[in-house]
């Protein structure tokens, strides 16, 4: 709850009441005001086109339907006279009294003052519920398309990796397919040459073993 | 000698021909040794006896290469340099059997069907396996001889074969080599899509949690500029208001006193009794000393 809501929770006492001569008669006499007479509306909308980032909050109150009253005199209005140069200096309760005076003189109560800044505030509150709901949202499609992201990259790799592995083996499997051959191939040349070598001596046994098999060994690249 | 002559023996009778098949053409051979005293040879055509068979090749000599098939050589019976073995895409596999790899290389046992297998086969002879190296050479070459069979076919046989090992071997190695380099291509390109879609998605994380974390920023800053609104409107409404003050909570109901018995009419017959008479028992006070004054001593 807001400080002001808060503040006319159980109706108000006004401070300054000693007017009845000149004013307004109905604005003078009355020196309380019940809380039903700050009950608000509920906001107009759940949801509200002025950005957070606004720095005014003049925007905020028009889409909230709030309106100057026709008298002129919101709490806007005696805000500024409260804080006049020429009342500046003087003690809060003679700018409290000048001002009220200033208000009876225009014919304008106290409570419609009041009720201007409650309903302010009630705009304001709406506002930031708004805008609270919209982070929220925000945040709930965003954690909800990062889970779908990352089931997304999950499967991807897995296929990936999947591929990789499969042609990782395959190039092993055929390297030690090859090695295998190059053992048998070896014992195979081993055998023609001792064949051959009974017959023909040394250097002269056309049939060689080792070096050429090593001439033919394949570079594996790199990972 | 004699022992030598039935070893001949033996393999003249593992190398005798099939009933069916032709006699090679008529070349007598010599089993006897050469002429006391003499380096030649009883019988010259018989040319190569063991002693003389050259068995190291001249150097001049070209070595063994691959021979053509055998229907290429009965084609043309001059084409005797043997041509290297055919394509180098072989259909067998690296774990293929020998005999396949040469059988796909076009080579095939010579037509006098002594190759090197055969050879093989002679000095692995069960009478031979137990003689020494040189005496199981002679009796192949004896065997050779009987036969007719130059000992440079079976040493291009062998060539050949190995020429088919060597070029099965490499045309194995360049597939392995296509292999791991297709292999690794792949890998790669699969690591750069990987590498790239990784980025993206991870990009698009973050400007989603770079959104949230500025969307609650400005929430932040929107309180905070409210709680300044709020405090503003607050002082505005307090120079001429205060809350109502709590009312006083309702006294606490008092206790009710002793039931008062009504006011019986005026009965002269009922005249009350003196006071100390009608008091009941309990609403006597206390036994003891009387307010009159202390007790006295050893009244107990």
């Amino acid at each position: 709850m807001s400080k002001i809501k808060e503040f006319v929770s159980k109706g108000v006492r006004l401070i300054v009441t000693d007017t009845e001569e000149g004013g307004h008669p109905e604005a003078a006499r009355e020196k309380e005001i019940p809380p039903e007479a700050f009950e608000t509306p509920p906001p107009r909308a759940a949801r509200s086109g002025v950005p957070a980032t606004v720095e005014d909050f003049a925007a905020v109150y028009q889409e909230a339907g709030i309106e100057l009253p026709p008298h002129g005199y919101g709490v806007d209005k005696v805000g500024e006279m409260l804080e006049s140069k020429r009342l500046a200096p003087l003690g809060r309760e003679v700018k409290a009294t000048a001002v009220l005076a200033a208000l009876e003189a225009a014919q304008v109560g106290v409570r419609d003052v009041i009720q201007d800044a409650v309903r302010r505030d009630g705009a304001l509150d709406a506002f930031e519920s708004a805008k609270e709901r919209e982070v929220q949202e925000l945040r709930e499609r965003s954690e909800g398309r990062v889970k779908t992201i990352k089931e997304e990259i999950e499967r991807f790799l897995r296929e990936k990796n999947a591929e990789i592995e499969g042609l990782k083996q395959a190039a092993e499997t055929a390297g030690q397919a090859f090695a295998q051959l190059q053992a048998r191939k070896h014992r195979e040349e081993e055998r023609l040459y001792d064949v051959v070598a009974h017959f023909v001596e040394g250097t002269d046994n056309p049939i060689t073993t080792a070096a050429s098999s090593r001439a033919t060994v394949p570079v594996k690249p790199r990972e | 000698m004699s022992r030598f002559k039935e070893f001949t023996g033996r393999l003249r009778g593992m190398v005798r021909r099939s009933p069916g098949e032709p006699a090679p053409g008529a070349r007598p051979f010599n089993w006897d040794a050469p002429l006391e005293g003499s380096d030649e040879p009883r019988d010259p055509a018989a040319g190569l006896t063991v002693e003389t068979v050259p068995l190291r090749p001249a150097p001049s000599r070209p070595p063994a290469a691959p021979r053509a098939r055998p229907e290429e050589l009965r084609s043309s019976p001059e084409a005797r340099p043997p041509q290297e073995p055919r394509s180098p895409h072989w259909r067998a596999k690296a774990d293929a059997d020998f005999r396949s790899i040469y059988a796909e290389a076009g080579i095939t046992t010579p037509a006098h069907g002594y190759g090197v297998e055969k050879v093989s086969a002679m000095l692995a002879n069960a009478h031979l396996a137990s003689r020494p190296r040189d005496v199981r050479a002679t009796a192949a070459l004896a065997a050779l001889e009987a036969a007719q069979v130059p000992l440079r076919d079976v040493i291009d046989d062998a060539v050949l074969r190995h020429k088919a090992l060597a070029a099965f071997e490499a045309a194995k190695a360049l597939e392995l080599q296509a292999t791991w380099t297709r292999s690794r291509s792949r890998i790669e390109a699969l690591q750069e899509q990987v590498r790239v879609f990784l980025a993206a998605r991870n990009g698009e994380i973050d400007a989603l949690n770079r959104a949230v974390q500025a969307a609650r920023q400005q929430l932040a800053q929107l309180q905070a500029r409210k709680q300044r609104e709020e405090d503003r409107l607050l002082r505005v409404v307090t120079h001429f208001a205060a809350p109502r003050p709590i009312p006083a909570p309702p006294p606490p109901p008092m206790p009710r006193g002793a039931i008062v018995a009504p006011a019986l009419p005026a009965d002269p017959a009922l005249k009350p009794a003196p006071a100390e008479a009608v008091r009941p028992a309990a609403a006597l006070p206390p036994a003891g000393p009387g307010p009159g004054g202390p007790p006295k001593p050893g009244s107990s």
